[in-house]
């Protein structure tokens, strides 16, 4: 259970662990539009290498590996499949499959893009208690309340659903054990039995899932919280200068990336 | 009763019936229940599962309404929508499971959110939380996921949570039962903290009876009505007291009475095996 | 029934770097009709050691023997272990899901191949063994029930299955004083009656001291203390370790520590009874 990243916040002090959310998930944003914009390897290199060496400056690079795993097959399986089923120059053939200049190409690029965008968005979540983040998110979205968007239950939906992940993986983990115990075999393949066992897998957990909410509901509302209220906060967002240092370094990487790409320079 | 006397009520619960009812039949789950409870006073409510202590305690805040009867709290109804909010600043409620009551992932951040629905000022959430994180021992804590916490230091959380709220009252619905024994000496020690250092009103709500012989108030509960309401000493003065609660007299409480049955002259408010052996140790010194 | 640990280890996550030993060399033999608790603060491998009974975690090192056969030998071995050693997880009632109590109790015959016929047998005398009348309840939803009745019916779960050990999980967590008397009597008389090995984790031992053959005190996954009940007991390891002492014995310490003389190792109500008369007469 201790596998599960999800969400995983690594408390730390670092540059971007002290960042203002809001500074994060826009950079973020920009960051992840700017990987699609990406071209050749110079360019794909340079901002795994700055990755890189955020991770390393933030102090969760211990991390890495573990955000990085559970996309990692995606990661593989498309550059595989890419790699295989593209037409083009053949490099080697085995039979049915070929594998192809272009789709090597296409591949790796594909593979790349992902593995970049796994790895920063997991250096948000690393870096921002989940908390913060929802704060963060929901004052972004703040502009669409006016419109009647219900930006602050969402932000709470969020923050509860982050929190509670490991509890539930830990609650299947148990049912799972409690099943087998009793005879299950889940690796069964008469689809009758297959049938019985998700049903005895699902069914507690699904009560446990509404006991919990039930729980932890009647909780929040003893602690005085009505949806939709008005409510104060410990942390109040507020950009320092490092936020404006970093956006405004984001705001020039754009316009000088924009200006190379689409000649404005020459 | 006397105006002076009603008035340091804190709670007063007047012929509160409770049923809830399905497609077939309806349940009386607690009948005709009356009950002061004074500040600062610390009252343990005691009773066998199923019992209807936690319905009972559940309507002390407003988290559930009565049937029929009412329950105020300094004066104000339950019921009434609008004094609602200032009753759960009153009275403040613990629960058992301590997993499913905090949900922050910081736990300064979860201590804060009861503070945070009254809308004070940033700064006055601030001095609060800590206040609440440095009485509960928490302090080195308050970056700690919760999740990551004891089962004791989870349950301490949650009671900052209420006392950043600065609450008159708080209710504490089994605290204990789903922790091992030194989380639960650890977190009993800080509700009779509460109590004694802050001047606080407890509730108690528990099924194991040696945690009630340490209180003064005892209030028995069986099959939704109030069956005794005293002190523990009285309690077990008579058999016939536990047994209509439906519960099992404590080991420590049979061994005095068999003693004093031999002719041993023990004192009669013996609660725990240290004041047993302090008993026998006096006792043969007199010799 | 026995069972027997060699040299069993565990290491969660062996291989990452977040792996941890949670059980080092343990060694324990549970002979046939023994009943055995096993105590140790939160995090001391407890539920880590119960689930090697039955296989659903396997030991880094070191074999796990029932009747002398290891039961991580071959996918035969486990399932017959899974059927023989039936394990009670904490607070059961969470893990019901069955529409009727008796689709309920006779989910694990069923898993075991049992014939039909068998089963409603098994799953009646399982009913009775915990104290649920067959005709009143075997149609009932479970999660109509009460707290005390749906883990009844869960014990009854793992009993249908006839297990020669059972092995139970804090299972008086929770529950009033009835309701762990009823448990504790049910236990004693499967384990009496029916010569059931017992292994009992628990936290509150003045119950089952008097019931209880042996011992076993874990500490960060490892042994600590083990052997007869009574002989552990009798050593300070289990107040140095913050652990529940028989209400008893706390008595017999605390005279010990005035200067008084106590004999032996007084468990039951009775026999500290006996010890405070002599002393003061």
């Amino acid at each position: 259970m201790d596998d599960i990243l999800l969400g995983q916040y690594v408390p730390g002090d670092s540059f971007l662990h002290r960042l203002d959310p809001r500074t994060k998930i826009i950079t973020a944003a920009v960051l992840v539009w700017l990987v699609f914009q990406l071209k050749g390897p110079v360019e794909y290199g340079s901002l795994g290498a700055f990755v890189v060496f955020v991770y390393l400056v933030s102090g969760v690079s211990q991390s890495i590996w573990k955000a990085l795993k559970p996309g990692l097959f995606l990661v593989i399986f498309t550059v595989i499949l890419n790699a295989l089923f593209t037409p083009g120059e053949v490099l080697l053939n085995m039979g049915i499959f070929k594998l192809s200049r272009e789709g090597l190409i296409q591949g790796l690029t594909m593979g790349g893009r992902l593995l970049l965008l796994i790895s920063l968005s997991s250096l948000v979540t690393l870096t921002t208690s989940p908390v913060r983040m929802t704060e963060g998110l929901e004052q972004l979205m703040k502009p669409l309340k006016k419109i009647g968007f219900p930006a602050s239950e969402l932000a709470m939906m969020m923050n509860i659903a982050l929190r509670f992940i490991p509890t539930f993986w830990e609650e299947w983990d148990k049912i799972r054990k409690a099943q087998l115990s009793r005879g299950a075999d889940f690796e069964s393949w008469n689809p009758a039995s297959r049938i019985k066992y998700v049903t005895a897998m699902l069914i507690p957990l699904f009560v446990s899932a509404f006991r919990k909410a039930d729980e932890l509901s009647t909780a929040m509302e003893s602690r005085g919280y009505v949806v939709g209220a008005t409510r104060t906060s410990l942390h109040v967002l507020r950009f320092n200068s490092r936020d404006y240092v970093l956006l405004l370094s984001i705001f020039v990487l754009l316009v000088v990336f924009g200006a190379q790409r689409y000649g404005l320079l020459k | 009763m006397s105006g002076e006397a009603t008035l340091k009520n804190l709670i007063e619960v007047c012929n509160l019936e409770f049923s809830y009812s399905d497609k077939v039949s309806e349940y009386r789950v607690l009948k005709d229940i009356n009950l002061n409870i004074q500040k600062g006073e610390f009252v343990t409510v005691l009773g066998p599962n199923g019992c209807g202590k936690s319905t009972l305690v559940r309507h002390l805040n407003g988290l559930l309404l009565p049937t029929a009867g009412s329950v105020k709290v300094n004066g104000f109804l339950t019921n009434d929508e609008i004094s609602l909010s200032t009753i759960r600043r009153s009275v403040g409620m613990v629960f058992q499971n301590p997993d499913t009551q905090l949900f922050a992932s910081v736990v300064e951040e979860d201590v804060a959110f009861g503070v945070e629905n009254m809308c004070l000022p940033r700064a006055d959430i601030k001095i609060r939380v800590e206040k609440a994180l440095a009485s509960m021992g928490l302090t080195e804590y308050r970056y700690h996921p919760p999740h990551r916490l004891s089962g004791g230091q989870k349950q301490k959380t949650a009671i900052a949570g209420i006392l950043a709220m600065e609450p008159e009252c708080i209710v504490l619905d089994e605290p204990t039962s789903m922790l091992d024994p030194k989380s639960r000496a650890e977190v009993m020690k800080a509700i009779r903290e509460l109590n004694l250092n802050h001047g606080i009103t407890v509730i108690y709500v528990t099924h194991d009876t040696s945690e009630a012989l340490c209180f003064d108030r005892l209030i028995a509960l069986n099959s939704g009505e109030i069956v005794f309401d005293g002190t523990p000493k009285k309690f077990f003065s008579k058999p016939e007291y536990p047994a209509r609660a439906g519960i099992i007299v404590p080991p420590i409480i049979e061994l005095v009475e068999r003693l004093t049955v031999h002719g041993v002259a023990l004192p009669p408010d013996i609660k725990s095996p240290e004041e047993l052996v302090d008993a026998i140790c006096q006792l043969n010194s007199e010799m | 029934m026995s069972i027997e640990f060699r040299n069993v280890s565990y290491i969660y996550s062996k291989g990452t770097p977040i792996a941890r030993q949670s059980l080092k060399d343990i060694n324990l033999t549970i002979n046939n009709g023994e009943w055995l608790v096993v105590m140790g603060p939160t995090g001391s491998g407890k539920s880590t050691l119960l689930q090697h009974l039955n296989g659903l975690l396997k030991p880094t090192a070191g074999t796990v023997l029932l009747d002398g056969s290891d039961i991580n030998a071959a996918k035969s071995s486990l399932k017959s272990a899974r059927e023989k050693v039936g394990l009670v997880f904490q607070y059961p009632e969470h893990q019901l899901f069955g529409s009727t109590v008796f689709e309920e109790v006779a989910y694990g015959p069923e898993n075991f191949g049992f014939p039909k016929d068998e089963i409603l047998g098994m799953v009646e005398a399982s009913m009775n063994t915990v104290g649920l009348d067959f005709a009143k309840f075997k149609d009932r939803s479970p999660h109509e029930l009460s707290g005390g009745e749906k883990r009844r019916v869960a014990l009854a779960g793992v009993l249908a299955s006839r297990p020669g050990i059972i092995a139970l999980d804090e299972p008086t967590a929770g529950l009033d004083s009835a309701g762990k008397k009823h448990l504790v009597d049910t236990i004693t008389r499967l384990n009496r009656e029916s010569g059931i090995t017992v292994i009992w984790v628990t936290h509150e031992i003045t119950e089952i001291a008097p019931l209880a053959d042996s011992l076993l005190v874990l500490e960060q996954g490892n042994t600590r203390g083990y052997g007869p009940l009574r002989d552990t007991l009798a050593s300070p390891l289990l107040g140095e370790l913050g652990l529940d002492l028989p209400v008893a014995l706390q008595i017999a310490n605390g005279l010990r520590k005035q200067g008084k003389q106590i004999q032996g190792c007084p468990v039951t109500i009775d026999e500290i009874e006996q010890e405070i008369l002599s002393l003061v007469r």
